[in-house]
């Protein structure tokens, strides 16, 4: 009895020792984790829960206003308008190929004007809306397109960046239009890349286009106009490729590493804050057993400044909203947006090693 | 490292590299008159009253009613952000009635939850049968095999895969010619003539 006794108490003391000793090492990984934070000021957070009549598990990027948060509803086949504190105020369109019909509405942004541009996927064109959501106009915007952006100065232009993976020919085409619709250039037709995914891109004050491959190791920056203005690796240790040749049989190769690669890193977005580019990281990892979102920070001469920040969901465009897509508490869905902001005077003066210095 | 040493291994990492790229080429057509490969997987969504399909344990599609009369085309598809496999719906929903009942229709998908399924199904008017693969396994294996969806699956009445198409993007003609090769492919089944015979198409090579 006295040897249990003993036993018992040994093993109590061991187990104590080990969690505090897992404590501590915690701790002591998680105070050198970057987090959002540490970087970024957060401005304002809203909170909007999904229900049974209005879920919220299926919107792109939402738009954020000083009045109200606008979402496309992507499976639902129209647009939301909230107000700041979650209720639901307007909501547009409904299936279908009509005027005032929605298809898989992937994404909107707000111009200068105030007017509100729905990516209409389905119907491969861009619908006007006001605040309130009354429809004003359509643009033809030919192909599944992924991103809208404006341009700016004047006239008014828009930047319609697509093609989606899903659609042949895969590659990037980037499409600039009037705001009343016309196309005015096409450029940046990648048709030999990496074709297994969809692109990224951001605009810059200046009217510099950003292109990613969501696989991809380079960005692209092209000026307003189409002409390659440079090019910079993303190669943070953040990141976790595997390579897919370029060329007539990339498809083939990407299979292959796909079938070899059960982790790997998916560029989710991509955006500029305070003269940078942040670079959205999703971990694809079935184990879901390390963080799902990391963040980059490059400066646009493509120098990394500081990589692996830990953030609870995307950090888009749009003034730099971080957003949350979280299915918990309820089945249907609620998101978490919150502003921020970079902070610059925070970032490490140099640049940081990349994964091939790390080498 | 001596000069022999470096091309002997050279020739070694090119024996390896041919031979997994033959093995992915080759896994696609591998799968034309094999069983349509499933584990068990979870249907619990029931709203268009699934009650013909079971998928068995060993590995082989078996339809209850026991009557073997019956061909399947089965159509596994995504319903996230793409719309390719949207634009084909109203062709999956005319299908069931283009074969005179000898084959039916069944769609395949997985994803998040089966509230976001329904609430999608509900939205995009899909009318043919649709079973829920909770667990992901069913198309990530089909994925794995260099099957991306959306794409339909044709399982003759033994239980045995005669043809594997991608999406035709709502497009009528290529819709059409699918209608007419199963039914070519099924009828020359019907007619005795091998399988090995019958031209088969795969519209989604890689």
């Amino acid at each position: 009895m006295q040897q249990a006794n003993l036993l018992f108490r040994q093993a109590t003391r061991a187990v104590l020792f080990s969690a505090l000793a897992a404590g501590v090492a915690g701790a002591q990984a998680s105070k050198n984790v970057p987090v959002l934070s540490d970087y970024f000021a957060i401005l304002d957070t809203l909170h909007f829960l999904g229900t049974a009549t209005v879920p919220l598990f299926s919107v792109a990027d939402p738009v954020l206003t000083k009045t109200n948060a606008y979402f496309a509803d992507y499976l639902g086949h129209r647009v939301l308008a909230f107000d700041r504190h979650g209720k639901l105020i307007h909501s547009y369109g409904a299936r279908g190929s009509g005027t005032t019909n929605l298809q898989l509405p992937y994404g909107m942004l707000q111009t200068r004007g105030g007017e509100l541009i729905v990516n209409d996927r389905g119907n491969q064109r861009l619908q006007v809306l006001d605040t309130a959501l009354s429809f004003k106009r359509t643009i033809a915007a030919t192909g599944q397109n992924e991103q809208i952006h404006v341009l700016s100065g004047a006239p008014s232009r828009l930047v319609v960046q697509g093609v989606t993976a899903c659609q042949q020919p895969m590659g990037c085409v980037i499409t600039t239009l009037s705001e009343s619709g016309g196309a005015l250039q096409v450029f940046g037709a990648i048709p030999n890349d990496i074709v297994q995914f969809t692109w990224r891109s951001a605009v810059n004050p200046s009217n510099e286009l950003l292109v990613v491959n969501m696989i991809g190791s380079h960005a692209t920056i092209y000026a307003d106009g189409g002409r390659i203005l440079r090019t910079f690796d993303l190669k943070s240790p953040s990141m976790i490729h595997f390579r897919s040749e370029p060329g007539p049989d990339s498809n083939s190769s990407f299979l292959l590493q796909r079938l070899k690669t059960e982790r790997f890193t998916k560029i989710q977005r991509i955006s500029y804050d305070a003269g940078h580019i942040l670079v959205q990281l999703e971990i694809v990892n079935p184990r879901h057993d390390e963080p799902r979102f990391l963040l980059d920070i490059y400066d646009e001469n493509g120098c990394l400044r500081v990589s692996g920040i830990r953030s609870d969901g995307l950090v888009t465009r749009n003034g730099a909203i971080e957003y949350l897509i979280s299915r918990n508490p309820n089945a249907f869905g609620s998101i978490v947006t919150r502003q921020i902001h970079l902070l610059v005077e925070r970032l490490p003066p140099t640049c940081a090693k990349t994964a091939d210095d790390s080498k | 490292m001596s000069s022999f040493r470096r091309s002997f291994l050279a020739i070694l990492l090119g024996f390896v590299a041919w031979g997994a790229l033959s093995g992915l080429r080759r896994s696609l057509p591998a799968l034309i008159g094999r069983p349509l490969i499933s584990r068990e997987f979870d249907w619990r969504l029931n709203k268009h009253k699934l009650t013909f399909l079971q998928l068995g344990s060993n590995s082989t599609v078996t339809v209850p009613d026991g009557d073997g009369q019956h061909s399947y085309i089965f159509i596994f598809f995504n319903y996230g952000d793409c719309y390719a496999g949207q634009a084909d719906f109203p062709f999956w929903n005319q299908l069931p009635s283009k074969f005179d009942g000898t084959v039916k229709i069944i769609g395949i998908t997985s994803g998040a939850s089966p509230e976001k399924l329904r609430y999608f199904l509900d939205k995009a008017d899909v009318r043919i049968p649709i079973l829920y693969d909770s667990t992901d396994q069913v198309i990530s294996e089909l994925y794995f095999r260099g099957v991306r969806t959306p794409a339909r699956i044709l399982v003759d009445r033994t239980g045995a895969i005669r043809s594997i198409d991608g999406a035709d993007y709502g497009q009528d003609s290529s819709q059409t010619a699918y209608i007419e090769r199963v039914k070519r492919v099924l009828g020359a089944l019907e007619s005795g003539r091998k399988a090995s015979g019958v031209q088969i198409s795969i519209a989604q090579e890689f």
